[in-house]
């Protein structure tokens, strides 16, 4: 939930009708700011200025790219996914969240400007070839979704074009003001699942599993596809069984017919995320697994552990939901071949996936692909 | 500038009981010290402050010792006013630092004494002029929370058993889990790297498997040696024992925190070496068996030697422990 005891906005930006409406719904009376270094320094000089910065919401503009592609590895699959880069940060606290580590220091802003993410799309929604696009890299995407336009501005530019799906993902339930829309299944709404023992003492202030899938379930009667990111999958003594759970639980709530995609990975993480997690979560084990350095120098379990539970979702997978895509972030040819018997190998074949799957459920122009 | 008088005072009349100037270690060996004294006399004055009745030893603590030993009855001291305390503290300090450099329990001693005069600040502004090196006060408070910890701590120092590095990783944790820790340091001798490992896997092991230090201590193969005696020095365990221990305890943590690796790593070696290959042939698995690519390195003095490797390499394609190690 945003709710900041602080609220900084740049003095640059105008008092849209975006801005005023997100300014209604926070509390603090924001200040202005010239740039972004008092908010930095207020954030730096708290004693945890990960946790601090929760609590600041900076309304500014993207100065930067606003759409970018996922930050792949060349080792390890990537999806070739894009970015639309319209926050950072979130409000909600995983032990295991990469953004503790990634920003310095993080900072929860709102990349205000409608016209700007219009003109940036324009020539994806016109162009020849289908994308993916996610705004859930730097930012939970619905954490949003109390307090600005963005969501539903977005879900109703998609509707309109038959080039490219949204997926917005969040571990909230912060669905309500996107239901009635006329999306055109051009949004896909999506969840990070994990099981119920790692969502209570992992993930601070996020939704319960089943209030996730309740929430799904609701989406997917409202004619949204979803999709389901099993990632971080955490490795504990019966967490096969718990895992084996959730996916059951996933198709007791929507059908497979909906579900565009799920994706599958265990923890990784750059090494120093390790010192952060054990300062701000104390009582937390998740960074003692049995981790080797990966090739991409992150920290990932034991390849045969990581097969092992892999081996034991897709058969699940393969039970209960055999047409939907299920593909791996970020593992290499071994994994995918002894887990799924193929690996796609060829440059874009996993994007290539990922599209036809995009187009058979969510009407993106098949042609294209 | 402090008077400091020459006096020619009784060795009965310094009481070495009192070590609040002492920065080196009161366990050493003064055998030669004392036959040097013996026949040379003391070469350099020890320092010593007037008390009420007694002398206080400021520096000197071990050629006093050792005059003692020599049986002699009056040596002659540097002697400073009883008031000054605060001068005496740095002579502590400066008269052994500019005459060596001062070992990590002595830095954290004289660091220790020295606050108790002024505060880290201070100390660090001076620390070139007291320490003959530069100190910053993020690093003298370190060296304080050190000295705050167990007396034991400081024995180990001295013995070369911990590092700096391990104790300040130490210093965040609670009073039991030091004193558990200091106990384990006491038992087993490895380099500074192994200290800092064995501080990451045990306190890993004991937040994974719910276990206090000394539980995971007793299921060790120290727990075995340990038995109901006091020490590794009172059982006569030597330095190679303790290493022997530190290498058995190193292994015990290693596949406890790293079981399936461990034992992919154990099987490998076994496959490896039931290839038997040639001493000029060395082959190379993926580092922890993450990537994809086995290296085997050829070594060869001349054709011969290149051509029988050759035959040895065409002859494991169809070794079925090459190919199960190789087609994982
Ligand atoms: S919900 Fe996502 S972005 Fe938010 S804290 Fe958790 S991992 Fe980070």
């Amino acid at each position: 939930m945003i709710n900041p005891t602080r609220v900084f906005i740049d003095k640059d930006l105008d008092l849209t009708p975006e801005i005023e409406y997100l300014i209604s719904k926070v509390k603090p009376i924001p200040e202005t700011v010239a740039d972004s270094k008092p908010v930095y320094d207020l954030i730096n000089q708290a004693d945890d200025p990960v946790g601090f910065a929760k609590k600041v919401l900076y309304i500014t503009s993207n100065k930067g790219a606003l759409i970018r592609q996922c930050p792949g590895t060349s080792y390890y699959t990537c999806c070739d996914y894009t970015i639309l880069h319209c926050g950072t940060y979130c409000t909600m606290d995983c032990a295991y969240c990469i953004l503790q580590a990634y920003f310095h220091p993080p900072v929860l802003q709102y990349f205000a400007g409608f016209d700007q993410y219009a003109a940036a799309l324009e020539p994806i929604f016109h162009g020849d070839t289908v994308f993916r696009i996610g705004t859930g890299e730097y930012t939970d995407s619905l954490i949003w979704e109390p307090v600005s336009l963005m969501p539903r501005f977005l879900v109703e530019k998609f509707a309109a074009q038959d080039r490219a799906v949204l997926e917005l993902k969040t571990k909230t339930v912060n669905i309500d003001a996107l239901l009635n829309l006329e999306h055109n299944r051009k949004t896909i709404l999506s969840w990070s699942v994990n099981t119920p023992e790692v969502i209570a003492s992992q993930e601070r202030g996020t939704a319960s599993l089943v209030a996730r899938l309740k929430a799904a379930a609701k989406a997917v009667s409202k004619g949204f596809r979803v999709t389901f990111h099993f990632d971080p999958i955490f490795l504990y003594p019966g967490c096969e069984n718990a895992y084996e759970k959730v996916v059951q639980a996933i198709f007791n709530h929507v059908s497979p017919k909906d579900v565009v995609w799920i994706s599958i990975g265990t923890f990784r993480f750059m090494p120093h995320l390790k010192a952060i997690i054990e300062a701000r979560f104390p009582d937390s084990t998740i960074p003692y697994g049995e981790f080797i350095t990966g090739i991409d120098n992150k920290m990932r379990y034991f390849k045969p552990l990581r097969i092992a539970i892999y081996q034991r979702l897709a058969a699940v997978f393969r039970q209960l939901a055999p047409d939907v895509a299920v593909y791996f972030c970020m593992e290499d040819e071994e994994v995918w071949m002894k887990t799924f018997g193929f690996f796609p190998g060829k440059p874009k074949a996993l994007a290539h996936m990922l599209d036809r799957a995009a187009a058979d459920r969510c009407g993106l122009d098949a042609s294209l692909i | 500038m402090t008077a400091i008088t020459l006096t020619d005072i009784p060795v009965s009349e310094i009481d070495l009981s009192d070590t609040g100037f002492r920065i080196t270690s009161p366990h050493h060996d003064i055998e030669h010290l004392t036959a040097s004294i013996s026949q040379y006399g003391i070469m350099v004055a020890p320092l010593v402050v007037s008390g009420q009745d007694k002398y206080i030893v400021v520096s000197g603590f071990r050629r006093i010792e050792a005059a003692r030993h020599a049986e002699l009855s009056r040596i002659i001291c540097r002697v400073m006013p009883a008031e000054e305390t605060r001068n005496a503290a740095m002579a502590a300090v400066t008269e052994n630092a500019f005459s060596r450099e001062l070992t990590p329990a002595e830095l954290i001693r004289a660091t220790a004494l020295l606050l108790r005069f002024m505060d880290a600040e201070n100390i660090a502004k001076n620390a070139a002029s007291i320490f003959n090196r530069p100190l910053n006060t993020g690093y003298i408070n370190t060296l304080a929370h050190i000295h705050a910890m167990p007396d034991s701590v400081l024995d180990l120092l001295d013995q070369g058993k911990i590092s700096i590095k391990a104790c300040k990783t130490l210093v965040s944790m609670d009073a039991q889990t030091q004193t558990e820790f200091l106990h384990l340091f006491s038992l087993i001798k490895v380099s500074s790297g192994r200290q800092m490992e064995i501080i990451t896997w045990t306190k890993e092991i004991c937040a994974l498997e719910k276990l206090s230090l000394s539980q995971l201590i007793q299921k060790s193969p120290l727990g075995t040696s340990e038995s109901d005696l006091p020490g590794p020095a009172d059982r006569g365990l030597d330095h190679r024992d303790m290493s022997a221990l530190g290498k058995q305890f190193k292994t015990f943590l290693v596949q406890k925190r790293f079981p399936a690796l461990t034992a992919v790593k154990n099987q490998v070696r076994k496959q490896i070496k039931a290839l038997e290959l040639d001493s000029g042939l060395q082959l190379a698995v993926p580092e922890n068996f993450e990537g994809l690519v086995y290296t085997m390195q050829m070594e060869f003095k001349n054709v011969d030697e290149f051509k029988t490797h050759l035959n040895r390499l065409a002859e494991l394609v169809d070794n079925n422990d090459f190919k199960s190690l190789v087609d994982r």
